[in-house]
């Protein structure tokens, strides 16, 4: 097992879309000490911060991590209609005894289509899929979004369990109050800015 | 991620419910047009060669509209920005964004393949049922593997034109192109690149034209693909 401190050091990084220059010279270092909130107005280059760390878009500057895999959770991600739930999930490469056991605290109904599952469910199947992959970095995009209080509570043990096994963990939300008893380094985008 | 894995992450994307829905819509088109043509000529005369001939090369000529848009459609659709977002539950890392894109092309392209082999199959039987003495003929199964790979060929063209237009229009311009390369189908050096099917052609060999066919088929795919790698925005 890697005992090693994860971390992502981001240094001088420049993204543009079209006109609009959402990072100018940014820097950040974050490690796996503590769960890291990532915080900031819309638009701020949050989400598209995770799509440089996942490597899914183009960035001048340089982003070096000791993370060798990494599981997502996106905001929004069209999800196949005609599958069922536990196929779906078998897409994936996950661990299936923890699938089954966060199916059953989140009370996903296996046997639905995707097509029948409301909002919040939908989301708690995205939050399977990215818990359950044995990854070094788990990036977590507004994973709140549509979740009762029972639900936030599951997923606040759940990212407790995985910072304890030092895994690194980056998540965006607009809510920190939702995270509690968690050892949360809180990172606001509008501080760090250097134009 | 291995390829199997994928290949079922697609088939499951594609499978829409507007997919599912243009799919059946051209199906039931195609089987449309071959009931009314052979009804339509057969009902009142002897069905002579000539009148077989006839028929058989206007349902040719409207199929290949039909099939060229449909694969046009489908390639296109499963290929636009908005409908491709899912790669960010798979893809983190380059390599992974080739196997991604390859994947979801030979996806696409076998289920066209399937799809023509379909309606090629109900062709053949509506063929058999409306006159006893129809054969299935080596000019049949040639126009639809032509009708086939033109399909995809536009269909990869217009993933290509996609990355520079990205609108719903795209599709449009892309069969318009297909419509003119018909339409000038002397000019060879366009057509190198622009194919057209001339009916004419089943009658014949023509080694260059199914050579040339399969070339540029395979050109546009891997060129598709590599616009796809390079898609980071």
């Amino acid at each position: 097992m890697n005992t090693e401190l994860l971390t992502i050091k981001i240094e001088n990084i420049f993204k543009k879309y079209k006109k609009n220059i959402v990072f100018n010279k940014f820097n950040l270092e974050l490690d796996a000490s503590k769960i890291n909130l990532l915080i900031g107005y819309n638009g701020c280059g949050k989400s598209t911060l995770f799509k440089m760390i996942l490597k899914l878009i183009n960035y001048k500057g340089k982003i070096t991590t000791n993370c060798q895999i990494k599981s997502y959770c996106p905001d929004k991600v069209i999800l196949p209609e005609y599958i069922k739930v536990y196929d779906f999930l078998k897409l994936f490469d996950l661990d299936f005894k923890k699938v089954d056991c966060l199916i059953d605290k989140f009370q996903l109904d296996l046997n639905k289509q995707i097509k029948e599952l409301s909002k919040g469910m939908r989301q708690k199947l995205l939050i399977i899929q990215c818990l359950c992959k044995d990854a070094d970095l788990y990036l977590l995009d507004e994973p709140l979004s549509g979740l009762d209080q029972a639900s936030i509570e599951i997923l606040n043990k759940e990212l407790k369990k995985l910072h304890n096994k030092k895994k690194m963990i980056i998540v965006i939300s607009h809510s920190i109050s939702n995270f509690k008893n968690l050892n949360l380094n809180v990172v606001s985008l509008e501080d760090s800015y250097e134009i | 991620m291995r390829f199997k894995k994928l290949f079922k992450i697609h088939y499951y994307y594609f499978f829409s419910k507007i997919n599912i829905i243009i799919v059946s819509i051209c199906f039931i088109l195609i089987q449309l047009l071959h009931i009314v043509l052979w009804q339509q000529n057969l009902g009142n005369s002897v069905a002579d060669e000539m009148i077989i001939d006839f028929v058989i090369s206007s349902i040719f000529t409207i199929e290949k509209m039909i099939l060229v848009f449909f694969s046009i459609l489908m390639i296109g659709n499963f290929c636009l920005p908005e409908k491709d977002d899912y790669k960010v539950l798979y893809v983190y890392n380059e390599e992974n964004v080739s196997k991604f894109y390859l994947t979801k092309f030979v996806t696409i392209d076998l289920f066209l393949l399937g799809f023509h082999f379909i309606v090629f199959i109900f062709f053949e039987l509506l063929g058999m049922l409306y006159i006893k003495t129809f054969v299935v003929e080596i000019q049949h199964i040639k126009f639809f593997l032509y009708l086939y790979l033109i399909g995809v060929t536009y269909g990869h063209l217009t993933t290509i034109i996609l990355k520079i237009l990205p609108s719903n229009l795209t599709v449009f311009i892309v069969f318009i192109l297909f419509l003119v390369s018909d339409v000038f189908n002397y000019n060879w050096i366009f057509n190198t690149f622009f194919p057209s099917l001339d009916l004419t052609l089943l009658k014949v060999e023509n080694t260059h034209y199914d050579i040339n066919l399969f070339i540029i088929s395979l050109f546009y795919f891997v060129i598709s693909i590599i616009c796809q790698r390079g898609n980071n925005s």
